[in-house]
């Protein structure tokens, strides 16, 4: 799984959100929360969806796996959704 | 050909290969030293029009052979919408009216109808609705206020004023057979804002503008009209939008 784009990440009201950038940039808004945020920026840099489920488990406590593959999964929809994934 | 001149409150020295864009703006000459320079050469009139037929034949529209001066003009005003913002100042594509001293954006997708509803808020006050410019105004955060100024980039009925005016609403048009508004959150403001916003195409831009785009989200207030081309669209925006 790639993102096939530039991302840039700016506050945006009470969250996040997430552009393309570049010539043929669509104008796409990604609307993110800050976990949300965090969980795109890792994917954005390399992680595979599986490694970065398995960040948020060693970073927070509290978290069970399915919460946090659902966090993750829900953030890869919206990329994909935008078009923004090539498999 | 060059010269200067003020536009968005700084003094932007134009040096360009055609005079045509020294004539689209010479209501805006200015005296002084520049604040910043740009120059086109004939690659930019040449992406300007590769990056225009690209466009035409996406969304299936006919090829207008446009002159070099004219796409000169706007890749002119590429590169200054790009350096404005340095100045915290940014290309916005709306129609905008300024009455009693109060600026209202109105904004859509092309086609949709901003310059007939703000002809209509004319038609409707008369000589107390100034059209700050009717296509691609400069907007400036400046501190705790949003400040829309006029440019030579005034649409095709070349509607247009040197002046500036503190921004009191934005307001995005939707074609209806009945007319209403809403208030809307800056939230779902927000995306149509951002596709009207000039695209700068660099992360460094991008993120810059969006800073800008935060900022001016607590800055105005936001609508959504709904509206027909009955002089009672203008009335109902006019009356709702300066009222709050």
């Amino acid at each position: 799984m790639k993102i096939n784009t530039n991302l840039v990440f700016a506050e945006m009201g009470d969250g996040f959100v997430a552009v393309p950038v570049g010539d043929a940039a669509k104008r796409i808004v990604i609307r993110l929360n800050n976990t949300g945020k965090e969980i795109c920026s890792a994917l954005v840099d390399g992680l595979t969806p599986d490694q970065v489920v398995s960040n948020i488990l060693n970073e927070y406590d509290g978290v069970d796996e399915e919460t946090a593959r659902r966090g993750v999964e829900s953030v890869v929809s919206k990329l994909r959704d935008a078009g923004l994934i090539s498999e | 050909m060059e010269n200067t001149y003020r536009i968005g409150n700084k003094n932007i020295h134009i040096k360009s290969v055609f005079p045509r864009v020294h004539n689209l703006c010479k209501d805006y000459l200015a005296e002084g030293t520049a604040d910043f320079s740009v120059e086109t050469f004939q690659e930019d009139i040449d992406k300007e029009r590769m990056r225009y037929e690209e466009a035409c034949l996406k969304e299936g529209k006919s090829i207008i052979n446009y002159s070099d001066g004219y796409l000169e003009g706007l890749a002119v005003y590429r590169k200054i919408a790009s350096k404005m913002l340095d100045y915290d100042t940014f290309l916005f594509h709306g129609s905008t009216v300024c009455v009693d001293g109060e600026a209202f954006i109105f904004t859509a997708l092309s086609g949709t109808g901003k310059s007939t509803h703000t002809a209509l808020w004319r038609k409707l006050l008369g000589d107390k609705a100034v059209m700050i410019n009717d296509d691609k105004p400069l907007i400036e955060i400046a501190g705790s206020k949003a400040v829309v100024y006029g440019t030579p980039y005034d649409g095709k009925h070349h509607l247009s004023t040197n002046m500036s005016a503190p921004v009191k609403a934005i307001c995005i048009l939707e074609r209806a057979e009945k007319n209403s508004i809403e208030t809307i959150s800056p939230d779902e403001a927000f995306p149509m804002l951002y596709q009207q916003t000039y695209n700068t195409e660099t992360s460094e831009g991008a993120a810059k503008t969006l800073a800008l785009l935060n900022k001016l989200l607590g800055l105005c207030d936001f609508y959504v009209l709904h509206c027909n081309m009955d002089i009672e669209a203008a009335k109902l925006a006019y009356e709702t939008m300066r009222s709050k």
